[in-house]
């Protein structure tokens, strides 16, 4: 018998995170034109940030702060040191997406090097409720809550202050911002600052909901492409529907696979699969426009 | 065989391979621009089944035919689809791809043994009445040249030049009224199969498979032997691969020579990482460019 508030819980929490993943992936991809593999790492580097405040006695929801400004900080030290030399040389799409996989193996191994590759864990309370019969942990309600409120500032950030309505803007029509005024510099660093940082907070709470290793963010990465090519690239609102898609399909998914006796260790490919039919089927995503003139 | 000796050999060996690989992969990339990022794929496919046929008792030569052959009818029902596709939408999907067949590696326990991997692979030709490895050495070299050769003869014919021109602008060629589709899925199947080639080589060297040696990082490997070598250019593309596989096994055995206090897979990927950025910065055509066609 599926346990469906079990399920309830569980895709609200997997969909809540892959969509705070996707925020920076999908309107870096719109804005600088690249698939940035390097994301995988700020989601990494978050959770090690906590995770190294969280030893120093810290509690885990007042080293988020920290996480989410320490991989802020280092989305920009990529754009900075990275892909800014790069645009300026007038780099292409595949360029740019080489680099950015360079860069994230540099980081992914520099955090296995000073925390090593065995499992990390959070200090964290592992008291639990129980609600219409589905057991919910206090660190996943917290997720919960935490990510549901994040999805809202951001929402926030992007209708009510210039800065997001600018960064809507430029993921919207880069070329259209620009002629209309918008300061393209600025929203690129804020973009990459805002949307790195919240990759970070959500690798906070994967890695308190499951384990914290140095592929943390990799392992992760091709679900949250699923979810920002489903959602349409540059589109935020696009990213969190298709984030509770593709949760929806991989918790669902698991139990098809289990009653067609097929290994449950397909739950990944589910979403591989996912993106695979969507690059070829729909490439625009389901809210995504095609871009004038953008080669398809 | 003095340690050393040894380790030069080993060395050798892997070059070999992986500039096999290297090879193929510069066949989609560098000559017709395909952005495959699912190489590991085909490579796992030529190990398993390699490894998969011999064990069955069946000799060498027809493992490696039929890696060959299901690697390139893998390759075939991949390009179909794939090739259609906008270029960085490509090598997204051919990353999934690739971790679909390494999924399907670790969960088919009935065929593959799943992450206990495949152990005993049997040796080719392992009665030659001499040191073993060093046959290895000139096996897997032999391969290379033959591989080498025949990918000179496809890049320098009619067929390579119209590989060529579809690198350098897919509408010109396809003005020029060449189905460039079928062009490019000709070169991605003939690249998977050459892929498989060197996967067999892997398999019957160490003897044993599994599949966490088929990460993607295998992939973002190959591909920057190819980067660092010059895309398009064949010779370099081998000195990157032997660049590359150098820098690889150096790591390895570099703790046991002068620890310096750092993992070995940490500092060769991170030194991976920088090439990569590096070469894409500063030098994107590569070490050796490749030569311009003379008319």
């Amino acid at each position: 018998m599926v346990n469906v508030a079990q399920l309830l819980v569980n895709i609200l929490i997997t969909g809540s995170l892959y969509a705070l993943m996707a925020v920076g992936l999908t309107m870096i991809y719109r804005i600088l034109r690249f698939a940035n593999f390097a994301h995988a790492e700020l989601i990494t580097f978050g959770a090690y940030v906590a995770y190294s405040l969280n030893k120093l006695g810290f509690s885990l929801y007042s080293s988020l702060l920290f996480a989410f400004f320490a991989a802020g900080a280092l989305a920009i030290a990529f754009d900075y040191t990275v892909f800014k030399p790069l645009r300026d040389r007038g780099a292409d799409a595949i360029s740019l997406m080489i680099a950015s996989i360079g860069a994230g193996l540099v980081v992914r191994h520099v955090l296995q090097e000073i925390y090593g590759a065995q499992i990390a864990s959070y200090t964290l309370s592992l008291k639990s409720y129980e609600i219409f019969g589905a057991r919910i942990s206090q660190v996943q309600m917290g997720i919960i809550i935490f990510a549901v409120a994040a999805i809202l500032a951001f929402h926030l950030i992007l209708t009510r202050t210039k800065l997001g309505k600018a960064m809507r803007a430029t993921s919207d029509n880069p070329t259209l911002a620009m002629a209309s005024g918008v300061s393209v510099d600025r929203v690129i660093l804020a973009t990459w600052f805002l949307g790195g940082g919240i990759a970070g907070v959500a690798g906070v709470f994967r890695a308190a909901d499951t384990r914290l290793i140095p592929t943390l963010g990799w392992e992760v990465l091709l679900p949250v492409f699923a979810v920002v090519l489903l959602g349409g690239i540059g589109s935020f609102y696009g990213a969190i529907v298709a984030a509770y898609i593709i949760a929806i399909a991989e918790n669902v998914g698991v139990l098809i696979l289990a009653s067609l006796g097929l290994h449950t260790g397909y739950r990944p490919a589910i979403a591989f699969l996912i993106l695979i039919l969507v690059l070829i089927f729909r490439p625009q995503g389901i809210f995504g426009t095609r871009l004038g003139g953008e080669r398809e | 065989m003095s340690t050393l000796l040894s380790y030069l050999v080993d060395t050798l060996i892997f070059i070999n391979i992986f500039a096999i690989l290297a090879l193929s992969l510069n066949l989609e990339v560098g000559v017709t621009r395909l952005m495959n990022f699912g190489k590991v794929a085909f490579f796992a496919i030529g190990a398993y089944s390699s490894a998969l046929v011999t064990l069955a008792g069946y000799p060498f030569w027809l493992g490696l035919l039929c890696g060959i052959v299901i690697a390139g009818i893998t390759g075939f029902l991949v390009s179909i689809p794939a090739l259609r596709l906008r270029e960085d939408y490509l090598a997204i999907a051919t990353i999934a791809f690739g971790e679909i067949i390494r999924l399907f590696l670790l969960n088919e326990r009935w065929l593959t043994r799943g992450p206990i991997g495949l152990r005993g692979i049997p040796r080719p030709l392992k009665d030659v009445p001499m040191d073993y490895q060093t046959f290895y050495l000139l096996f897997s070299f032999a391969f290379l040249v033959v591989v080498f050769l025949f990918l000179h003869r496809v890049i320098s014919s009619p067929f390579g030049r119209v590989l060529k021109a579809i690198r350098e602008d897919e509408l010109v060629a396809q003005s020029l009224g060449k189905n460039t589709f079928r062009f490019k899925a000709q070169a991605f199947v003939l690249g998977s199969s050459i892929a498989s080639i060197a996967g067999s080589l892997f398999a019957h060297y160490l003897t044993f498979i599994s599949p966490d040696m088929f990460m993607p990082t295998v992939t973002f490997a190959v591909w920057t032997m190819v980067v660092v070598g010059g895309r398009g250019n064949a010779l370099g593309v081998v000195a990157g691969a032997a660049l590359i596989q150098f820098m690889e096994r150096t790591t390895r055995i570099m703790k046991d020579i002068a620890d310096i206090g750092v993992e070995p897979v940490n500092l060769r990927m991170v030194l991976l990482g920088l090439l990569l950025i590096l070469f894409i910065m500063y030098r994107p055509q590569g070490i050796f460019m490749e030569k311009k066609y003379e008319v």
